[in-house]
C-alpha cells in the first residue's frame, strides 16, 4: 500500500468513526450535554462557512457572529410572529443572511486583507447594541422565546434528540456542500484566488466572482446556523449574539484548521465546553485558563487540530512506507488543502 | 460493530430503566429538597445578584434549625444551587436547563429579572417546572394561563404606578410628570399602569424615556425629559441609572418631585446618587426599613439581624437587595409548610392559595394572599416613604390594592 493510500484509508476511517460517535451521542449522553452539542453543531455550520472563506478562500471575516444573529433573529421572527414552521423559515434565514453578505462582499472586493478585518470587527462590536434599538423586530432586550418543535409521534426519542438529529442532518448537508466546492474547478478557482490573485486572474478565474460567491456561502451557512440555533435553544436575544461569538467562530476555525472541513466540528466542540470546563475547574481563573489553552494549543498545533492530526497521520505512514516507491510521492503536494 | 451496537442497546435500555425508576419529582427527597435560584452576579448589575445570597441567608438559618416541617408532615433541609446569568437571558435559560437537567432541583424561586424570567417561561412551562415568587414586577406573572408554572410575588408594576399616581392626584393634582423607564417589560408595565392610573384626573404624563442597563449614562434622556416642562419626575428602572437620574434632576437645577422604584431605591443606592440630592425622593416600600430605629426591636427584624450576625454573609446588612432575596426565601419556606404532597403540583396549589401569610421582613399590615384562578399576586401593598437625607420616613398609611392589582 502506499503512503497516499494509507493516508487515505486513515482519513475515511477518522471520518467514519467521527460521525459514529455523533450519531451516537444522544444515546449516550443525559439531555442537558445532548442539547449542548446540538448547539455545538449549529456554531460548527457557521465555522465551516467561515472556513470555506478564510482557509480556502483568504478573506478574512470578524463578522461571522453577525450574520448568525441574523439568520436566528430571521428563524425567531418569522416562526412566532408569522407562524411559520420553524424548519420552514430555515430557507428564509439562509436568504437573509446572504443578502447582507453580498452587501458586505461586493465591497469587500476593495478592502482585502486588514481592512476587511476591520470593517468586520465593526460589524460585530455594532450589532448587539442594534438589536436591542431594533425593538419592532427584535423585541428589544426581552427577546424572543419561541415553542421548540415537538417531535412527530412515531419518532422513538424525545425532543432534545430529534432537534440534535435535525441539527447533524443540517451539518452533514453543508458538509457535502463545502466538500463539492472546494473540489474541482470551483475549489481551485477558490484557493487560487487566495495564493496568488494576479495569476489566478491571468488563468481565467473571474477573481470577482470567487470572492462574492465565497463571502456570500459564508454568510448563507452563519445564517444557517443561526436559524437551527434559535430552533434548538427556543430564545433569542441581543445577549445571544454578542461581539465574542464571532470571536468565538474565529477562535473555533483557526483551533480546528482553516484549510479544513471536519475542523469545523472540532473548533465547534473547542469553543462550546472549553469555556465551561475552564469555569468548572476554577471559576476566578476560567479566563486565563482558556486564552493559556489557546496559546498552548497554537504552539502545538499550528495548523489547527486537524493540522496536527494530519501530520502525525503522515509520520506513520511514512513509517509503514519506509523504501516504498511512494517515497518519491513524499512530497507535500496536497497537504496543505486537508479535508 | 456488533459489540458496540449491543452496548448502545444496554445503554439505551439503563438510560429508560433508569427514567421510569424515578417517576417521583426529582429534587425531593424524605429529608431534603433542592431548590434553584439565579441571578446577576457579574457584569454591570452584579448588585442585583445579592437578591441570591439573601436567599442563602435564610435557608441557611433554616436549616441550621432542623429545616422546613413540610406539609406533608415530612421535615426536610432545603439545598439552594445558585447561578449567575450575568443579567443575560440566554445565560438564564442555559442556566435553568442545567439546574433542572443536571443539579436536579424540584423547583425555581426567587429567580431574578424580568427578560430573565420571560426567557425561561416557555421551559418551565413544557416541562412542568414551578418558577415560584420571581423577583420581578411584571404583570403577566400574574396571569395563569399565560404562566402555567410560575408566580411573582412582589406587587405588580401596575400596582406601584397606580401608588405614585394616587400620591399625585392628592398631594400635587397639576403635577406634569416625566418618566424614565428601562427598555424591558418592566418599564413598559410601569409606563402603560402610569397612564391608566392618571386617567380622568389633572396629573399628565409629559415625557417618557427609555433606558438600557448597558447606557454609559442616561443624561441624553435625563436631557429631554427635564427639557419637557415636567415638575414630577418617575424613575422606574434599576442599577446605576436609577442613582445617575436622582443625581441630574438634582444637579442640572431641575429639582422636580422625584419618585423612584423600590427596585432602585436602596439608601447605598441614594448614597451614590449623593445623600443630599436625594433628600426628599418618594418610593414605595414593602420591606421593614431593618436599620430604622422604630423597627429595632420588631420580631423579624431581630430574627433578620440574629441571622445575618450568625452567618456572616458577603453583603452589607443594610443592603435591600439582599433583604428582598431573605423575604423571599421566607415566602418560599412558607409555601413548602402548606404544601400537602412531595410534587410539583402540590408546590405551585400552595403558592396559588395563600391567606394572610405574614413573614418577618413584611411591613406591617401587608401580607401575601392568593387564591388559584383569581388572585396570583402575592404582595399588593405598599407604604409610600420619604427619603429625609439620612433615612426613610413613612408617608400616610399602607395602600392595599388586595385583589385589585390594576390590569394592564
Amino acid at each position: 500500500m502506499s503512503r497516499r493510500d494509507h493516508t487515505r484509508a486513515l482519513r475515511t476511517a477518522g471520518i467514519a468513526a467521527m460521525a459514529l460517535v455523533l450519531l451516537c451521542v444522544p444515546a449516550l449522553l443525559p439531555d442537558f450535554l445532548v442539547y449542548q452539542f446540538s448547539v455545538a453543531l449549529t456554531y460548527a455550520i457557521a465555522i465551516l462557512g467561515l472556513n470555506l472563506l478564510m482557509g480556502f478562500n483568504g478573506q478574512i471575516s470578524v463578522a461571522q457572529g453577525v450574520f448568525f444573529a441574523v439568520g436566528g433573529y430571521t428563524t425567531a421572527v418569522f416562526a412566532t410572529r408569522y407562524g411559520l414552521n420553524a424548519f420552514a423559515t430555515l430557507p428564509i434565514a439562509v436568504v437573509t443572511s446572504s443578502l447582507l453578505g453580498l452587501v458586505i462582499g461586493v465591497p469587500a472586493l476593495r478592502w482585502q486583507g486588514l481592512p476587511l478585518a476591520f470593517i468586520t470587527f465593526g460589524l460585530a462590536v455594532l450589532t448587539p447594541p442594534l438589536a436591542l434599538k431594533l425593538e419592532a423586530i427584535t423585541r428589544g432586550a426581552t427577546g424572543i422565546s419561541m415553542t421548540k418543535p415537538v417531535p412527530p409521534a412515531w419518532f422513538p426519542g424525545n425532543q432534545d434528540t430529534a432537534l440534535y438529529l435535525c441539527c447533524l442532518a443540517g451539518l452533514a448537508l453543508c458538509v457535502v456542500i463545502a466538500a463539492r466546492l472546494t473540489r474541482g474547478d470551483t475549489g481551485r478557482s477558490l484557493r487560487a484566488a487566495r495564493d496568488n490573485g494576479l495569476i489566478a486572474e491571468s488563468l481565467g478565474v473571474n477573481l470577482a466572482k470567487v470572492r462574492i460567491a465565497a463571502f456570500v456561502t459564508c454568510s448563507g451557512m452563519a445564517g444557517f446556523g443561526g436559524g437551527l440555533f434559535a430552533i434548538v435553544n427556543g430564545f433569542v436575544s441581543p445577549e445571544s449574539f454578542q461581539m465574542t461569538k464571532s470571536f468565538d467562530f474565529l477562535v473555533g476555525s483557526i483551533v480546528g484548521g482553516i484549510t479544513s472541513i471536519s475542523g469545523a466540528l472540532i473548533g465547534a466542540l473547542f469553543v462550546m465546553f472549553l469555556p465551561d470546563w475552564a469555569a468548572d475547574m476554577n471559576i476566578a481563573l476560567s479566563g486565563l485558563i482558556y486564552g493559556a489553552a489557546l496559546v498552548l494549543l497554537m504552539l502545538v498545533a499550528r495548523d489547527g487540530v486537524v493540522g496536527l492530526i494530519v501530520k502525525l497521520t503522515d509520520t506513520v505512514s511514512r513509517r509503514f512506507t519506509q523504501g516504498d516507491v511512494g517515497k518519491l510521492q513524499d512530497q507535500p503536494e496536497n497537504r496543505q488543502y486537508q479535508t | 460493530m456488533r459489540a458496540t451496537l449491543a452496548r448502545l442497546v444496554t445503554a439505551t435500555f439503563a438510560v429508560a430503566i433508569a427514567t421510569t425508576a424515578h417517576a417521583q419529582a426529582p429534587g425531593i427527597t424524605d429529608t431534603t429538597i433542592k431548590l434553584g435560584t439565579q441571578a446577576p452576579m457579574s457584569g454591570v448589575v452584579a448588585m442585583i445578584g445579592m437578591v441570591a445570597e439573601g436567599q442563602k441567608l435564610k435557608f441557611d438559618a433554616i436549616n441550621a434549625a432542623g429545616g422546613v416541617k413540610m406539609g406533608d408532615g415530612k421535615t426536610r433541609k432545603v439545598e439552594l444551587v445558585i447561578m449567575d446569568d450575568a443579567n443575560e437571558p440566554p445565560r438564564t435559560v442555559t442556566n435553568a436547563r442545567r439546574m433542572a437537567e443536571q443539579n436536579k432541583v424540584f423547583a425555581f424561586v426567587g429567580a431574578v429579572g424580568t427578560p430573565q424570567n420571560q426567557a425561561i417561561k416557555a421551559y418551565t412551562a413544557q416541562n412542568k417546572i414551578p418558577n415560584i415568587f420571581i423577583y420581578s414586577g411584571i404583570y403577566e406573572w400574574g396571569d395563569e394561563k399565560q404562566n402555567p408554572w410560575g408566580i411573582g410575588m412582589v406587587p405588580s408594576f401596575t400596582t406601584e404606578a397606580a401608588i405614585y399616581a394616587k400620591y399625585l392626584q392628592d398631594n400635587k393634582p397639576d403635577a406634569k410628570v416625566a418618566m424614565l423607564y428601562i427598555n424591558t417589560d418592566f418599564g413598559q408595565n410601569f409606563l402603560d399602569g402610569f397612564k391608566e392610573a392618571i386617567k380622568g384626573s389633572k396629573v399628565t404624563l409629559a415625557a417618557a424615556q427609555s433606558n438600557a442597563n448597558t447606557d454609559p449614562t442616561v443624561d441624553t434622556q435625563l436631557t429631554n425629559l427635564k427639557a419637557s416642562g415636567a415638575d414630577t419626575l418617575i424613575i422606574a428602572t434599576a442599577g446605576k441609572a436609577a442613582a445617575q437620574a436622582i443625581r441630574f434632576a438634582a444637579e442640572s437645577g431641575w429639582k422636580p418631585t422625584v419618585f423612584v422604584t423600590y427596585a432602585a431605591s436602596s439608601v447605598i443606592s441614594l448614597k451614590a446618587a449623593g445623600l443630599e440630592n436625594s433628600k426628599g425622593v418618594l418610593t414605595g416600600q414593602f420591606v421593614k426599613p431593618v436599620g430604622a430605629p422604630a423597627f429595632a426591636n420588631d420580631p423579624g427584624v431581630k430574627q433578620y439581624v440574629a441571622d445575618y450576625e450568625q452567618f456572616k454573609p458577603r453583603f452589607d446588612r443594610h443592603d435591600s437587595l439582599a433583604q428582598m432575596g431573605y423575604l423571599i426565601a421566607d415566602g418560599v419556606v412558607k409555601v413548602l409548610e402548606k404544601m400537602k404532597a412531595p410534587t410539583r403540583e402540590a408546590m405551585m396549589e400552595s403558592a396559588r392559595n395563600m391567606s394572610k401569610v405574614e413573614l418577618g421582613l413584611l411591613y406591617p399590615g401587608i401580607t401575601m394572599t392568593t387564591k388559584a384562578g383569581a388572585d396570583n399576586f402575592p404582595i399588593e401593598a405598599m407604604q409610600l416613604f420619604q427619603f429625609n437625607g439620612e433615612a426613610y420616613a413613612p408617608v400616610g398609611k399602607v395602600i392595599d390594592y388586595e385583589g385589585k392589582t390594576p390590569k394592564l
